[in-house]
């Protein structure tokens, strides 16, 4: 009981200011009826609160706002960046996008080209690919068509930089029978420059971007703003 | 909808505009809330120039972390908090924290407006005796009485513009009390 009184007149100073809800408030209430020394503890309270209350108001001076004002001006163009995710998600769908077409439109891979001979009556065609050191081949493509083609292009463009590849190509006819083969070999360059210059390219192009949508966007609402169809703050 | 939910409303809408960089609103910000932010500061820290600083600081902060404000709390509070936590960052960097000390700064305030009521001499003493004994508080427990009393906040608010358990501002609150009785059952 003794416990609950003291809890309670923990709660006085906010019984007193008005923010004491529900339950709190009710129990409250219901010892002031009863106990005196609350009752006595909530006049000084009010009385504490009531001077706290009236302080003297002090008044900052006139150019406050003003330095403020001038410090947030100053402040705007130098406001702290964090990159939101949409940001860099955004970004990095870009990236990626561009760097799939940087490395198929310069293909840092091989291109091959295979010309059969047109009596060759052929209907498969499998493509093997091997470096130098291994000694299996691994099929790459396989080429399955009625209308056999005459020339057949290979672009291999995903390959190690500075490594020699054998290719080959095994054509059969309908009855599966070996027609043509052939074997060429073919290596990639051993600078990985090119890839380096992909990879730069597509994140300049990338930021690039960026900031055309962002100061496209911004031009928009001063365009917008100054015509009068969004309200200017 | 209660007053201070409708307060609120109004000023959460202000600062939706300020994360969007209206200055306008930032004006209208800064008229509702400088002058209770830089007396609640200036109960703090005691210096009329530092207080200044600090607001300034503040109100930096409003501007810049805008677009932060994540509706957890009322906006009255969340701006407490930062006035709050700067001021107490300042004394800290002062160590003044820990010890309770005399107001030497009160004649360097301004002279401001008083009430325009009119005071007998024995109440005038008994609310300078008052103000004297909040001002020997130390700025944690000046702050719970402040933060209580003179801008209506319930004891959760505290908590949260404090950063500390709800039961440390009851027990702050507590002893500020018994102090400030005990101040002044020695002065009669």
């Amino acid at each position: 009981m003794m416990n609950d009184k003291n809890k309670l007149s923990r709660l006085l100073p906010w019984y007193a200011n008005g923010t004491l809800v529900g339950k709190e408030r009710a129990a409250i209430d219901n010892c002031l009826l009863k106990s005196v020394k609350m009752k006595r503890d909530s006049k000084d309270i009010d009385i504490i609160r009531s001077i706290v209350k009236n302080e003297p108001i002090h008044y900052p001076s006139a150019s406050l706002k003003d330095r403020i004002i001038e410090r947030i001006d100053k402040g705007q163009t130098v406001r702290k960046y964090k990159l939101k995710p949409a940001d860099f998600f955004g970004s990095l769908i870009i990236w990626v996008s561009l760097f799939i077409i940087l490395w198929l439109v310069f293909q840092p891979g091989v291109t091959i080209q295979w010309y059969l001979p047109i009596d060759s009556k052929s209907e498969t065609i499998n493509i093997y690919r091997k470096t130098i050191s291994s000694h299996n081949f691994k099929i790459i493509d396989q080429i399955s068509t009625v209308n056999v083609p005459v020339q057949i292009i290979l672009n291999d463009p995903v390959l190690i930089p500075g490594q020699n590849y054998i290719y080959r190509i095994d054509a059969y006819d309908t009855s599966g029978d070996l027609v043509y083969q052939n074997l060429v070999s073919a290596s990639t360059s051993k600078i990985i420059v090119n890839q380096i210059i992909l990879i730069l390219s597509s994140i300049s192009l990338t930021l690039a971007i960026y900031i055309l949508v962002k100061l496209y966007t911004k031009c928009g609402i001063i365009y917008m703003k100054t015509n009068g169809l969004i309200k200017n703050n | 909808m209660s007053r201070s939910l409708q307060t609120d409303k109004r000023d959460k809408g202000l600062l939706n505009r300020i994360a969007d960089g209206s200055i306008e609103a930032f004006n209208l910000f800064y008229e509702i809330y400088y002058l209770h932010l830089y007396n609640y500061i200036l109960r703090l820290v005691k210096d009329p120039f530092i207080s200044e600083e600090i607001l300034q600081e503040t109100f930096v902060s409003v501007w810049l972390g805008a677009k932060k404000f994540k509706n957890r709390s009322l906006v009255k509070t969340w701006v407490f908090r930062i006035a709050h936590n700067k001021s107490v960052s300042w004394l800290r960097k002062k160590r003044f924290l820990l010890t309770s000390f005399e107001d030497n700064s009160e004649k360097t305030y301004r002279a401001e407006e008083e009430k325009g009521t009119e005071y007998n001499a024995e109440n005038k003493i008994f609310e300078d005796a008052i103000y004297r004994a909040v001002n020997k508080l130390s700025p944690k427990h000046r702050a719970v009485i402040e933060l209580s009393f003179k801008y209506g906040f319930s004891y959760k608010e505290i908590a949260h513009i404090m950063n500390c358990p709800v039961g440390t501002v009851k027990s702050r609150m507590s002893y500020a009390i018994k102090y400030l009785k005990q101040d002044l059952n020695n002065r009669n």
